[in-house]
């Protein structure tokens, strides 16, 4: 496991690579997977558990880098500067850029979960170099997804010791500890992602509750799987606990194996055939 | 300011460390000369971070100030790599500072060091401090508490006279279910995960003296949210030393959870802990 910050020097990210192990890495070689975490608390609570599965894929001999987006976690800036998705999806880009740089791999699969889900398919429609996609619980409407937040931060100040109220003007709106600016507020809110337009290949790993139906213009290249358990992300008791989910991240791995199996067998992963591949 | 990877600990088949920090530096015009240097530990398992990125603002506000900070993962939390042997939590906490510190030394050449925590971390950097001598000055958020006669009073009597304890207590209640059942398996687990050892009373208070007698800066923050304890007055019930405005420094926030969720109680705390580190250590 190694640490680095990159892109930009005046804005850098921060990553952590995970190197291929095991016996078979010389045969999984072109196998990369860049991670892209939620945003926000969610963020905080599932920081273990990617990095567990970064450390599972890297021991299935895939390339693994994490990453934190502009504002969040190690990397440069304060969320409350982040006016778009485009600079977030920028990062995203960033990360496989660095990947593809740092290794001998020509194309990435990305996971993503909840915003880091959204995020994550944004950036494959404009990037070829995508061969696959996990999306864990991710967010497909915006606005569901500050549905979701804003409750849960009026439930908390609703039962705080006193009467409290954060900022919530034309700027700024605070939701679970956070400050986000109206502009990407607002662009969230309107998004929709059609996971239709999706031409690679995508894992879609829904919570157990979840009654989201999902099209594809091609039904053989969508998978859609249920977690184990719920992942309760609307549940203010679960706030500030850790998101474990040692049995769907396991079922994710394999699954992730297997789809690079496939990708193999279709030439996929093949650097001379990639352009055309997806 | 300018942020940078530090590896530190036992060291991997490269020669690499393989704990991990986060050093945060002020630009060169800013550095006060000769000042300790921060170490922020972990608050539970969230990583080097911290709850609601509040080592990241405290570390930023420091460098703004010219202070350098050195945001820390102990080993098995974060992206750290876990120690290999059988170490108690505390055990492993005291290593893995003593280990940074002697990074830190060779790289920078400081020689002086202020631990900042909340809860566990507090708890860490309690024993850390009374351990290491280079240990100038320390931060306590949520730190060590005992309940005395006072708390008993403050909290259990007071505050049932509080409309607003039973409105909450009824609304936690009607909250989605068995609310009771994952708290206290929730509180169980992190008990054991928080803290690895116990301390009682009496030895608390000696390494208090201890670390007055040793000329130690000490600030401890406490907040609303953390159970155990209801006002600045417990501080002298706790330890029968009076804080001031000088070495030994006391706050309470009545209106803050334990971990600063909201941002008004976070800048706050973190200004709060700026201005302190100012005070005591520019000169």
């Amino acid at each position: 496991m190694s640490q680095s910050f990159f892109g930009h020097p005046e804005s850098p990210i921060f990553g952590v690579y995970h190197a291929p192990r095991g016996s078979q890495k010389n045969s999984t070689a072109n196998r990369a997977v860049v991670i892209c975490p939620p945003v926000g608390q969610e963020y905080l609570r599932s920081h273990w558990s990617l990095r567990m599965m970064a450390t599972q894929l890297a021991r299935k001999g895939i390339h693994v880098l994490r990453f934190d987006y502009h504002g969040i976690g190690d990397s440069t800036g304060s969320v409350e500067e982040v006016g778009s998705l485009d600079a977030w999806t920028h990062n995203v880009a960033q990360a496989i850029d660095h990947l593809k740089k740092e290794t001998s791999v020509n194309s990435v699969m990305l996971i993503g979960q909840r915003m880091g889900g959204l995020l994550a398919g944004l950036t494959a429609m404009s990037r070829p170099d995508v061969n696959s996609l996990v999306l864990w619980e991710s967010v497909i409407s915006g606005s569901d997804y500050l549905d979701e937040l804003r409750n849960m931060h009026a439930t908390m100040l609703d039962l705080w010791v006193c009467k409290m109220t954060t900022p919530n003007d034309d700027q700024f709106e605070e939701i679970l500890g956070s400050l986000y600016h109206r502009d990407l507020v607002q662009e969230i809110e309107q998004t929709n992602f059609d996971v239709a337009r999706l031409v690679q290949p995508h894992l879609i790993v829904e919570s157990p509750a979840s009654e989201r139906k999902f099209s594809s213009h091609e039904p053989s290249i969508q998978r859609v799987i249920a977690a184990n358990r719920d992942g309760a992300w609307g549940d203010l008791r679960e706030l500030e606990n850790a998101f474990l989910r040692p049995i769907t991240t396991s079922t994710i791995v394999k699954t992730v194996d297997d789809m690079f199996n496939r990708l193999q067998q279709f030439g996929v992963l093949n650097p001379k055939s990639m352009a055309g591949a997806v | 300011m300018q942020e940078s990877i530090v590896n530190f600990g036992p060291q991997d088949k490269n020669g690499k460390g393989t704990l991990l920090g986060i050093l945060t530096t002020p630009t060169p015009e800013k550095k006060v000369a000769g000042a300790p240097v921060a170490l922020i530990l972990n608050a539970g398992i969230v990583h080097r971070v911290g709850p609601f990125r509040m080592h990241v603002d405290i570390a930023r506000q420091l460098a703004a100030r010219g202070f350098s900070t050195l945001r820390l993962d102990l080993s098995g939390l974060g992206d750290s790599a876990p120690r290999t042997g059988q170490l108690e939590l505390e055990d492993r906490a005291k290593l893995d500072v003593s280990d940074a510190m002697d990074t830190l030394t060779k790289s920078t050449g400081a020689t002086k060091f202020v631990l900042l925590g909340l809860c566990s971390g507090a708890f860490n950097a309690h024993q850390v401090a009374v351990k290491d001598e280079r240990i100038v000055g320390s931060v306590f958020l949520d730190g060590i508490v005992f309940r005395t006669l006072g708390f008993f009073f403050r909290h259990h009597v007071l505050r049932f006279f509080k409309p607003r304890f039973w409105r909450n207590a009824i609304k936690r209640r009607m909250l989605q279910g068995s609310d009771g059942d994952i708290d206290s398996a929730a509180s169980s687990l992190a008990e054991q995960e928080f803290f690895g050892g116990e301390l009682s009373q009496d030895e608390v208070i000696n390494d208090l003296n201890r670390l007055m007698h040793r000329g130690v800066q000490m600030l401890f923050l406490y907040t609303d949210g953390y159970d155990d304890i209801c006002s600045r007055s417990q501080f002298k019930e706790m330890y029968g030393i009076q804080p001031d405005d000088g070495q030994l420094q006391v706050e309470y926030y009545p209106k803050s959870q334990h971990t600063f969720r909201l941002i008004e109680n976070r800048r706050t705390a973190c200004g709060r802990v700026a201005n302190w580190f100012e005070n005591r250590f520019a000169v």
